[in-house]
């Protein structure tokens, strides 16, 4: 027991040498539980091949932005959506496995190419019930894809709500 | 092959070939991915072009910035020291995947 700790519970520990400015935080997109990417079943994402992230198995259906930053490129299927941050990541949301085959069912858009977005603003609608009745898992990587410019640093949260911290990217030197 | 005028008096050649894209859902995130992947095992500069826009065939994010649909030509050029190799091989890939 470290009394000290407990007399200082929320002291933040010394200035670590890593300069602030330098990080930023990616918000979670949807609420739902965490998996870790590479535990994801559509392989390309567990191998990474889109990018470094995590995972989040959605309880609604609404994405919401992550960050500060512009719309870089939105199927037009509506199922994926990246965002290029304010610090340069690129983000992509991919909702789903294989909802390209959706053709845009059951996804709205509330975004277009090119606008520029705050963090917190409402980007895609997907309809849960029926994507999953169609037979289409809803598991959301939340990736990275210039992630070898970055640290990251993922949440050890097992269920997060939009807007909770999941990511801290620091600018890799 | 494509001549281009870089710099007065100097010449560069490149490599290039051009795809049309066959599969439904055109060049999506997934199989983009794949794509970038390859292209980034290579030295050369790899871009890929649709219409007057150019992106980095090493980038994900200028790939699907494209927007390239079912039915879109593409042309693909390699400019460095193993630019043949990764023609052939860009090209197997499109010709195997889209």
């Amino acid at each position: 027991m470290n009394l000290f700790k407990s007399f200082f519970p929320r002291k933040p520990a010394k200035e670590e040498n890593v300069s602030s400015e330098f990080c930023e935080t990616i918000a979670s997109p949807v609420t739902g539980k965490v998996i870790p990417v590479e535990d994801v079943s559509d392989q390309t994402f567990a191998d990474k091949v889109l990018g470094d992230g995590i995972a989040v198995e959605p309880t609604e259906g609404k994405v919401y932005s992550p960050v500060d930053g512009e719309i870089s490129s939105l199927i037009d299927t509506f199922h994926a959506v990246g965002i290029t941050s304010a610090g340069g990541a690129e983000i992509l949301i991919h909702v789903g496995k294989d909802t390209v085959e959706l053709k845009g069912r059951y996804f709205k858009s509330h975004v277009e190419e090119g606008q520029k977005v705050k963090k917190g603003d409402l980007l895609l609608e997907f309809d849960p019930g029926s994507i999953r009745a169609s037979g289409f898992e809803l598991t959301t990587p939340v990736v990275i894809s210039n992630y070898d410019e970055f640290i990251i640093e993922k949440t050890s949260k097992n269920y997060v709500t939009y807007g909770d911290v999941l990511m801290i990217l620091k600018k890799n030197e | 092959m494509r001549l281009s005028k870089v710099n007065e008096g100097e010449v560069m050649i490149m490599k290039e070939f051009q795809y049309t894209i066959k599969d439904p859902n055109g060049l999506h995130a997934r199989p983009a991915g794949l794509l970038v992947k390859e292209a980034q095992k290579y030295q050369s500069s790899v871009k890929i072009t649709k219409g007057e826009k150019s992106a980095d065939l090493k980038r994900l994010f200028a790939v699907m910035g494209l927007n390239v649909k079912c039915g879109d030509t593409v042309t693909i050029t390699a400019d460095g020291p193993d630019e043949d190799q990764a023609m052939n091989t860009l090209k197997e890939f499109f010709m195997s995947n889209f």
